[in-house]
């Protein structure tokens, strides 16, 4: 039996399509997950602390603050225009150069043009609950 | 000796579902276990063997996502292993038969899929730096700064990035999930990185999977200069059947 039953696309090649057996994707697909029986089953057979240390932890902290203005500091704005997401897929629909994408389109403009003010309150404490990008980086490894 | 031998257990299939030639941990043959219907996946252990590492958890993830391929599983949690015979294994499939059922039902014809769309670090800075004129002024304000300088106009500025990189975040990861979500029939946003604009596991009718990379695969070729898409599996609805302890 094979686990890699999905058709690897040819075309294109702008989404990555990894192959799910990689332990880094493993272990941030399956670990914690799943159902415990706890009458019958002990939990014991875990011993990967070192990949799930600071697993989940986030501490907006002044060093991420700091990483994020010198990171912001070194950029070379002369190279970037940039488009926003709604005009690249805006631009996507008027050049047909992808059908597939069209019937999305109409939902991403409403989610665009509709009010994101309200969502800004929350926003503040966002970044905390994100894992830091060392353990991504250390997973991905 | 008998006495230390447990099961590692990797889920619950329905009764019939052939697990022949399959290996689990320790490259023990995995059997299936039935009950009323219902079938607890296993593989003998031996119970004082050394703790489990990223061997085992990719060999667990190997079992249930290989019977994911073609049937329907609840996987357990990794490290889920059982010390009592076998009878007790029919046991706790009765226990909680009803359960077991009412998932495997939900869960049937449909694999996970995860998400990932990362920004590309310099092109969402400059856009933060363009359309923030606080980041923009804090920005220019620092720019004199020896690098390494813990300025507390430079905290100012990297907190002012961090709150604009969190709005932007909320609007684009609304973009693409708007794209995504008609393919998908249940999704939960997992906790991503520091420039992830979404991370979600994504549960899908097996039919519709090849739709979903076409749509993806449109959605990334269209957003490449801002973001990267990765999209991993299908493996086992590891996020989909619930953690709580069912006992």
């Amino acid at each position: 039996m094979t686990v890699q039953t999905s058709s690897r696309r040819s075309g294109g090649g702008y989404l990555e399509r990894p192959a799910p057996s990689g332990l880094a994707d493993v272990v941030e697909t399956i670990l914690d997950k799943g159902i415990v029986i706890d009458a019958y089953v002990r939990v014991s057979l875990v011993g990967i602390e070192l990949l799930t240390v600071d697993a989940r932890i986030v501490i907006a902290s002044v060093d991420t603050y700091l990483r994020f203005a010198e990171a912001s500091s070194r950029l070379d704005l002369y190279d970037k225009g940039g488009k926003d997401l709604t005009e690249a897929i805006g631009d996507l629909q008027e050049t047909g150069a992808s059908k597939k994408v069209g019937g999305a389109v109409s939902g991403v403009k409403k989610a665009i043009t509709g009010s994101s003010r309200d969502e800004e309150d929350d926003d503040e404490d966002r970044p905390r609950r994100r894992p830091s990008s060392r353990r991504r980086e250390a997973a991905r490894g | 000796m008998l006495r230390d031998v447990g099961f590692y257990f990797y889920g619950v299939v329905r009764a019939g579902t052939d697990v022949a030639g399959l290996r689990g941990l320790d490259d023990v043959e995995v059997e299936a276990v039935e009950h009323g219907g219902l079938g607890a996946v296993i593989s003998s252990l031996a119970l004082d063997r050394p703790r489990g590492r990223a061997a085992e958890l990719v060999a667990h993830a190997r079992v249930v996502d290989a019977l994911a391929a073609v049937t329907e599983i609840v996987p357990a949690q990794f490290g889920s292993a059982l010390e009592h015979d076998l009878t007790e294994v029919a046991a706790f499939l009765e226990d909680q038969a009803d359960q077991f059922r009412i998932l495997l039902d939900r869960l049937c014809g449909k694999v996970q899929l995860t998400l990932r769309a990362t920004y590309n670090e310099e092109q969402v800075l400059t856009e933060l730096v363009q359309q923030d004129p606080v980041v923009a002024e804090l920005r220019a304000r620092t720019r004199h700064l020896p690098a390494g300088d813990p300025h507390p106009e430079l905290v100012r500025l990297g907190e002012a990035v961090s709150r604009a990189l969190g709005r932007k975040r909320v609007e684009d990861a609304d973009v693409l999930l708007d794209v995504v979500l008609p393919h998908v029939i249940h999704h939960v946003v997992r906790p991503g990185g520091e420039y992830d604009v979404v991370d979600a596991a994504l549960l899908v009718d097996r039919t519709a999977v090849g739709a979903l990379e076409e749509q993806l695969e449109g959605l990334a070729e269209s957003v490449h200069e801002r973001m990267h898409l990765r999209l991993v599996g299908p493996v086992a609805p590891y996020d989909f059947v619930g953690t709580s302890t069912w006992a």
